[in-house]
């Protein structure tokens, strides 16, 4: 039964239709021979009746005179009927009279005991018994007994007649319903078929022909309005995609100018700014040094205005970055106690403008942390201002301690006043922005009112906690939780660090550490660089760079400066950061891919702005030329930031020659070669790393050293395009291999000389 | 009632050695004979008056039957009952069915037939040579059977139907 369901629709249909006519006919046929053998059984019933009525009438005289052979003779006619099998004649007493046998019946019938009238079937034979009446008496009955001979023969004729007939109307129904069984299934196997094209070819537009208009029409109909829909929905569905990526480029595009809003405004916002403070410090020296010292409360006010000012500026900006999302951390190891230290020092002045008194108490193990070292900074900066702030003449305390905890390390800071403290009502606006914990105070202690949100924000970031409890009147305590190990959602997988090995140590021979994630380029520069008689030792990520340079105090590193996660720049700033290293001359390089080695941008140094004397100084040191003057070349397309410069470097008994663009620069280069090149990298008309290539082209100013400036808030865009200008520039050149060792070995050399 | 059924068993020799049973046991056989002739004989129905009029047997001479006819005597045939009559001559002859001529009265054969006819009577001897005279139905007798032989002209002369089924058993005599 289940496999006739799978039965393809044409064969079921002719199968059923040629059942349904075999059966119809098989019953009336069954029906009809019934009928007529019922009739028949009848008939022969009546035949031999009427046959012994006669047979018995016209026995009646032989009967009734006793003649024997006339009564035999009589019965003798039987034999005409060739179905009766035997006859007999009994005389009223019962004894027979008469007996008939036909002839091809052999064995002797003893003839039954006479009955009265009936008839009966037995053992396929048909027996009567029939009374002889004369005159009203009965004077005999007679026996008759029939084969059924002709029954079976007909019997057998209506089987094989109908067998026959069975064959045929079989073929006449397979044949009418092989050609009628179309009507239904063409229909339904056209809907299969388009059912099946519609889905092969994904075209909704297809539509199945309707040719009737029963079931089966409807059931196409409602297919039709099906697809109908489908072609409507994924029409929709196209448009409102389309939409969607149109949208999608719309917000990118909005997000894009966002960010740049964001970068170029730090910058506007800010360079004016840094004229002012510049400026002021300035005038307070000179005023100092020329003794006009009634200027210095009035300058010193403006350098506070000015401070404030940026200050606001940066807390606006570092908002908005967070709230647009585009707040990035840039993670880098460094020691903890000596940032805490630095922080602190930094904040003294204003500890000591309301008589307080600052203690630190930084347990003996806190060693590194990995996080992103400026906000840290700014975070504890945030809450040791806060403190110096809402305090007077009392303590404030910074303790830094670190614990394990399931196997992670966790740094925890608090900063402790024994200020003003704060009701719970207070506490609960703290974290809200531009919320002072009272209006009141705003005006009594100065401030943004933005610190604390952004040092919550930082934190979180950084995947740490800020907490704080307070009295009225005695103090308060917020303390800082970050990992030791912060984690960058953001960042891609940390590449993979591998040491090569290095060569063997060649007596005498100092180390170049090479930090570069490419190992094609660890590899050359390391069979490079050891022919010469040099020790490499070759890193894949700045962190290991760091760690290595620290364990190995190399002679030169070599840098490169687009790698992931830590890029070049960081890495420059970590080793600067760390007085043992900071005088490693570096070579910042960068390579495009294998095929097309590039240039080597070989910069010894950079500095931040605003720009910090101390740092100037430094670098001014280690670039001295002997015997003094030195030259120095300042690129900068800034007026103020140029002028403070010039004055700056004059001071330190530079000669200073100035140019506006990296152009201007090549000429004042060509007039009088520099020791010293000061450059900004943004510049218009000829950037900082354009004037770079320019230079280093030419053989005798290969060997000036070159100092970037950069902005203080290089924000990853600004870094790609640095990197990405970087990429421009040096895919436009197709420098070879050996083009490129020279350069690193002669930078390297300029520096250092080698057994050193 | 009872009927007469004669068994089928060849009685024979009986009729020829004792005369005086023979005789009787033939009679008996020829008077059942002529109640059964009744059956097969069909009267003009001017032969009875209504339907309740009985069938008269007349014997006519001498009685060869004696007491054998006692067994047929007042029965009924199809509602008419049978009577029996005796006739010593011609002239005490009545109107009768059936005439049983005895062989006593041979040499008047003719004259009593002659005296017959018009009328509808079956007669019935035991001579030889009856049914050739004009007699209707003659009893012989072979291999010690009783036989008839019937004259068939001499019945449609009296008017009277045999019924095919008698003839089939007997003689057909043509005068």
């Amino acid at each position: 039964m289940l496999a006739f369901r799978d039965v393809p629709i044409k064969r079921k249909l002719t199968l059923i239709i040629m059942l349904t006519s075999s059966v119809s006919l098989l019953l009336a046929g069954a029906g009809y021979v019934t009928y007529d053998l019922i009739t028949f059984r009848r008939a022969m019933v009546r035949d031999l009746s009427t046959l012994a009525e006669i047979i018995g009438t016209n026995s009646r005289a032989a009967l009734t005179f006793d003649d024997q052979s006339s009564a035999e003779e009589t019965l003798a006619s039987l034999s005409a009927e060739r179905q009766i099998v035997s006859a007999c004649l009994y005389m009223t007493d019962g004894t027979v009279f008469a007996k008939y046998r036909r002839d091809d019946v052999n064995k002797d019938l003893s003839p039954p005991a006479p009955q009265a009238d009936s008839h009966r079937f037995e053992d396929g034979h048909l027996v009567l018994f029939q009374q002889i009446v004369l005159v009203g008496e009965t004077i005999g009955t007679i026996y008759i007994q029939s084969d059924l001979s002709e029954m079976h023969a007909r019997l057998k004729r209506y089987v094989s007649i109908g067998a026959i007939v069975l064959l045929v109307v079989s073929g006449v129904a397979f044949l009418l319903s092989s050609k009628f069984q179309r009507l239904i299934s063409e229909p339904i196997l056209h809907l299969a078929q388009t059912m099946r094209v519609v889905s092969d070819q994904e075209d909704y537009a297809i539509r199945a022909a309707k040719h009737s208009q029963d079931e089966i029409g409807f059931l196409i109909d409602g297919f039709n309005d099906m697809l109908a829909q489908i072609e409507t929905r994924d029409t929709t569905l196209q448009e409102v995609n389309e939409r969607l990526a149109q949208s999608e480029q719309e917000a990118l595009a909005a997000n894009q100018t966002k960010s740049t809003f964001l970068a170029s405004m730090s910058h506007e916002l800010r360079t004016p700014l840094n004229a002012i403070i510049g400026y002021s410090e300035m005038l307070q020296e000179e005023a100092e040094d020329l003794g006009q010292e009634d200027f210095i409360p009035d300058l010193q006010k403006i350098h506070a205005a000015g401070k404030h000012l940026l200050a606001l500026i940066n807390d606006i900006l570092d908002l908005s970055k967070i709230e647009a999302g585009k707040m990035d951390l840039f993670l880098e190891d460094f020691d903890i106690s000596s940032m805490a230290q630095d922080v602190v020092a930094t904040i003294r002045p204003l500890v000591e403008k309301n008589a307080n008194t600052v203690e630190v108490h930084t347990a003996d193990d806190l060693g590194i942390m990995q996080a992103d070292l400026t906000k840290v900074r700014q975070t504890l900066f945030n809450l040791l201002s806060n403190a110096c702030k809402f305090t007077e003449r009392g303590t404030i305390t910074l303790a830094a301690s670190r614990e394990t905890v399931d196997g992670v390390a966790w740094l925890t800071f608090s900063v402790a006043d024994t200020g003003i403290g704060m009701s719970p009502e207070q506490m609960g606006k703290l974290f809200q922005a531009f919320s002072q914990a009272d209006a009141s105070t705003a005006s009594q202690y100065g401030g943004t009112g933005l610190g604390l949100v952004i040092t919550q924000h930082f934190c979180q970031m950084m995947g740490g906690d800020i907490t704080v409890e307070s009295t009225v009147g005695q103090g308060s305590t917020f303390t800082i939780r970050l990992p030791a190990e912060v984690v960058d959602p953001k960042a891609a997988a940390a590449p993979q660090t591998e040491v090569l090995p290095t060569s063997a140590p060649v007596e005498g021979a100092a180390t170049v550490l090479v930090i570069d994630d490419d190992p094609a380029v660890r590899d050359l520069m390391q069979r490079s660089l050891s022919k010469d008689g040099w020790h490499v030792a070759a890193v894949a990520s700045g962190e290991e760079g760091l760690r290595l340079a620290k364990e190995r105090r190399p002679v030169a590193i070599v840098l490169d400066v687009i790698m992931p996660g830590m890029d070049g720049w960081a890495v420059l700033t970590a080793l600067k950061a760390e007085p043992d290293l900071a005088d490693i001359p570096v070579v910042m390089q960068t390579i495009v891919d294998d095929k097309n080695m590039g240039y080597a941008l070989g910069v010894s140094d950079y500095l931040i702005k605003p720009i910090d004397r101390e740092r100037l100084i430094a670098i001014l040191r280690k670039y001295r030329c002997e015997p003094p003057p030195c030259r120095v070349l300042v690129v900068e397309d800034e007026a103020d930031t140029r002028d403070l410069l010039r004055r700056m470097l004059e001071k330190e008994g530079w000669t200073v020659t100035e140019s506006v663009n990296g152009r201007e620069a090549l000429e004042r280069v060509a007039e009088n070669r520099p020791n010293l090149i000061l450059l900004d990298l943004m510049m218009p008309e000829m950037d900082g790393f354009t004037f770079v290539e320019a230079l280093r082209q030419q053989e005798a100013w290969r060997s000036i050293p070159v100092v970037v400036i950069t902005a203080k808030d290089l924000t990853p865009d600004d870094r790609q395009r640095l990197n990405g200008s970087v990429e421009r520039i040096l895919q436009k050149g197709a420098y070879s291999r050996e083009e490129l060792l020279r350069q690193v070995r002669d930078q390297v050399m300029t520096h250092v000389r080698p057994g050193a | 009632m009872i009927v007469m059924i004669v068994v089928c068993v060849v009685a024979s020799g009986t009729l020829n050695t004792q005369p005086a049973h023979a005789s009787l046991r033939e009679y008996k056989l020829k008077a059942a004979f002529l109640y059964n002739f009744v059956k097969f004989v069909k009267w003009p129905t001017a032969a009875f008056a209504d339907t309740n009029t009985p069938i008269v047997i007349g014997v006519l001479g001498e009685d060869p039957f004696g007491v054998a006819l006692e067994a047929i005597e007042n029965k009924t045939i199809g509602g008419r009952q049978l009577v029996i009559k005796r006739y010593k001559g011609l002239q005490d002859l009545e109107p009768s069915h059936i005439l049983f001529i005895s062989s006593s009265e041979r040499a008047r054969l003719p004259q009593i037939l002659v005296n017959l006819k018009g009328a509808s009577v079956l007669t019935v001897g035991e001579m030889v040579q009856f049914a050739q005279s004009g007699g209707i139905i003659n009893f012989t007798r072979r291999k010690n059977k009783i036989r008839l032989e019937i004259n068939l002209d001499a019945a449609k002369r009296a008017g009277l139907k045999i019924s095919s089924q008698l003839l089939k058993l007997a003689k057909v005599i043509k005068a």
